[in-house]
């Protein structure tokens, strides 16, 4: 029956990629980029557009469509240069890219060092086929290709899969193209948590508290998010599983505040002040207290983990002014991190482990500063507007953080050494206090 | 007569007050965005703050409408707050005196319970100050516990920067929203 076959189709369409098209001379794995200067020297790509197959209306547009999302998702992790289209010194409509006629002159002649190719198939009733090449243009040879079948509305999710292969091919790194960024935004005095895709696309509002809400906080695996919202009149902690959005709440005595989810476990510090003084305590998944992590009168606040759960960075005032600190869990000691400045909070540990990102309050606004874990002097990120709420990329070559720059509170994204500052996305209100989700694999 | 009395004397103790107050507000002012501001200048903002408040008091007297005392006192405890400098929980001799008369407020009306709302500025990041609002609200309910206000009736909540009770970056601005503010449950 043709309705079966279709349906089989369908079905294997809905489980992503299909098969990998090697070549011969393919052998061992790729060799990866070496990024002498990675972010100020970019490596320049070339992605034209896709090749229509089979002259379907709609092929055209999603041809195109195809390309600029391919580019503009590479250009977004700061690695690459796209080169410009009216560049290319062949058409890819003629059948000049089909594998066999690829002449790699034309591409190492305006100095591109990879090249994309690919072919669109649009069949009735909405059905893609889409193909993707990534070359090497010097060594002449085929790194990676993946054919991808399914609806039309998942061209974004195939072109974000195959972002996703070529940055695992050229880095050894998972891709973040899956990624989602929670964020609130402030509307009418209500604060809410919204949470969108990697590059800002797709917001969507997830809490409805109708109050003020802080900090939401992904856990390790993305299954869980955790924020402080004065739904009941006073700062608690809510526990949430992102997608069925049951949980649990924390409404000790006092407030509970700053989250952060222990890497690989399901466990999370948060500062709690039920003892009369906000300290930090560490508590399984479910709300139940394990232990208590700090024990100094006087504020100790926003827990941020080592990617090996070994360590914790936090703000304490201790000293007189909130600084902030570390402390490696298991052997108790604590090393103070910042010296420079009367407020320094908000740290956020890279997911590459050597470094630490905050905000640093200077001549009355905050700014993101960047200091290695070993300390010594951090480097300024941002200089313009109110930056708070530094938060790395699930690679860590990214941060996202909130900036007043524009006057009202946007989320902005910025390299790993600050460079390539700009605006996420901007919803009606105030946007602040990003959290970028773990990298979803492509399964 | 008693009342108008009393009224006229603390005018002519607050009135030396008022003019320096308004010598230092320029300072106050070139202190823009340095983020530091002593508990001297705090307590300034504060006392000028106080007097503007006695003084409609006044008006409203003065012009012999029948004023109901105790609806006042009520408006006084939930209105009249406790300023704080930058950054700081600590209590000023002003912020004593506010609490005192909170005190006495509370003594004189023994039933039913209060919330003591902590807040910041908006300087300092989002979670911070949860913190310090909460630090200020503690501060507040210690001292009426000391003066021997009964624990339980109080609750202390932190707000943070989150409900400033005026909106504005200069020094005012950011003088008036580091507060501790009573209200009544």
């Amino acid at each position: 029956m043709n309705l079966n076959r279709r349906f089989f189709k369908i079905m294997l369409g809905m489980t992503v990629s299909f098969f990998l098209l090697t070549s011969a001379a393919q052998s061992a794995e790729y060799d990866y980029l070496k990024f002498t200067n990675p972010f100020i020297k970019k490596v320049p790509i070339a992605v034209p557009e896709l090749r229509n197959m089979n002259n379907h209306t709609a092929g055209n547009e999603l041809a195109l469509r195809s390309a600029d999302l391919l580019s503009s998702n590479l250009a977004f992790t700061g690695f690459f240069k796209l080169l410009d289209r009216s560049a290319f010194l062949i058409d890819p409509q003629k059948n000049e890219l089909v594998p066999s006629n690829i002449k790699f002159k034309n591409w190492t002649a305006i100095r591109a060092e990879y090249l994309v190719t690919g072919v669109i198939k649009v069949s009735e009733d909405e059905l893609i086929e889409v193909e993707f090449r990534l070359y090497d243009t010097f060594r002449e040879n085929l790194i990676i290709g993946k054919r991808y079948k399914g609806w039309k509305n998942d061209l974004n999710r195939m072109v974000r899969r195959f972002a996703n292969e070529i940055v695992f091919k050229l880095t050894g790194a998972k891709g973040i193209f899956n990624s989602k960024i929670a964020f609130i935004s402030k509307q009418s005095k209500k604060k809410e948590v919204y949470i969108c895709d990697f590059d800002g696309s797709n917001a969507q509002r997830y809490t409805n508290t109708r109050s003020i809400t802080l900090s939401p906080t992904w856990s390790s695996d993305g299954k869980w998010i955790a924020y402080t919202s004065y739904v009941r009149g006073k700062p608690d902690l809510y526990i949430r599983n992102v997608l069925q959005k049951h949980g649990v709440v924390i409404r000790k005595k006092g407030s509970n505040i700053t989250p952060a989810w222990v890497p690989g476990r399901f466990e999370l510090a948060a500062s709690l002040s039920f003892s009369g003084d906000p300290e930090i305590y560490l508590l399984t998944g479910k709300g139940k207290m394990i232990k208590r992590l700090t024990n100094n009168k006087g504020i100790d606040i926003s827990p941020s983990w080592s990617p090996d759960g070994t360590k914790m960075a936090f703000v304490s005032k201790r000293a007189g002014t909130p600084q902030l600190y570390i402390k490696n869990i298991f052997s108790g000691e604590l090393q103070r991190l910042t010296f420079v400045g009367k407020q320094n909070t908000q740290p956020c540990w890279s997911p590459k482990g050597d470094r630490i990102a905050y905000s640093g309050l200077q001549k009355g606004l905050n700014q993101i500063l960047v200091i290695s874990t070993k300390g010594g002097d951090p480097i300024q990120m941002t200089f313009e507007g109110d930056n708070e709420s530094p938060s790395w990329s699930p690679d860590g070559n990214l941060i996202a953080f909130s900036s007043t720059r524009e006057g009202v509170s946007r989320i902005y994204v910025m390299t790993a050494i600050g460079t390539d500052q700009r605006r996420l996305l901007a919803l009606p209100g105030k946007q602040s206090e990003p959290s970028w989700s773990p990298a979803f694999s492509n399964k | 007569m008693q009342r108008s009395l009393m009224i006229v004397v603390t005018l002519g103790f607050i009135l030396p007050g008022l003019l320096t107050t308004v010598a230092c507000s320029n300072k106050a002012k070139n202190l823009k965005n340095t983020g530091s501001v002593s508990a001297e200048e705090a307590d300034k903002a504060a006392a000028k703050l106080l007097l503007q408040q006695q003084m409609e008091e006044t008006g409203l007297s003065a012009r012999g409408e029948r004023v109901n005392a105790i609806a006042q006192e009520r408006e006084r405890f939930l209105t009249d707050n406790i300023h704080f400098a930058y950054d700081s929980a600590v209590l000023t001799p002003i912020g004593q005196n506010v609490l005192n008369q909170k005190a006495e407020w509370l003594r004189k009306n023994p039933s039913g319970n209060i919330i003591i709302g902590g807040h910041c500025d908006e300087r300092g990041t989002i979670e911070y100050n949860v913190a310090l609002g909460e630090r200020r609200a503690e501060a507040a309910k210690s001292y009426l516990s000391n003066l021997g206000v009964n624990f339980s009736r109080m609750e202390a909540i932190s707000y943070g920067e989150e409900m400033p009770i005026t909106e504005g970056s200069d020094e005012e601005a950011w003088a008036q929203n580091r507060r501790a503010q009573f209200n009544i449950q």
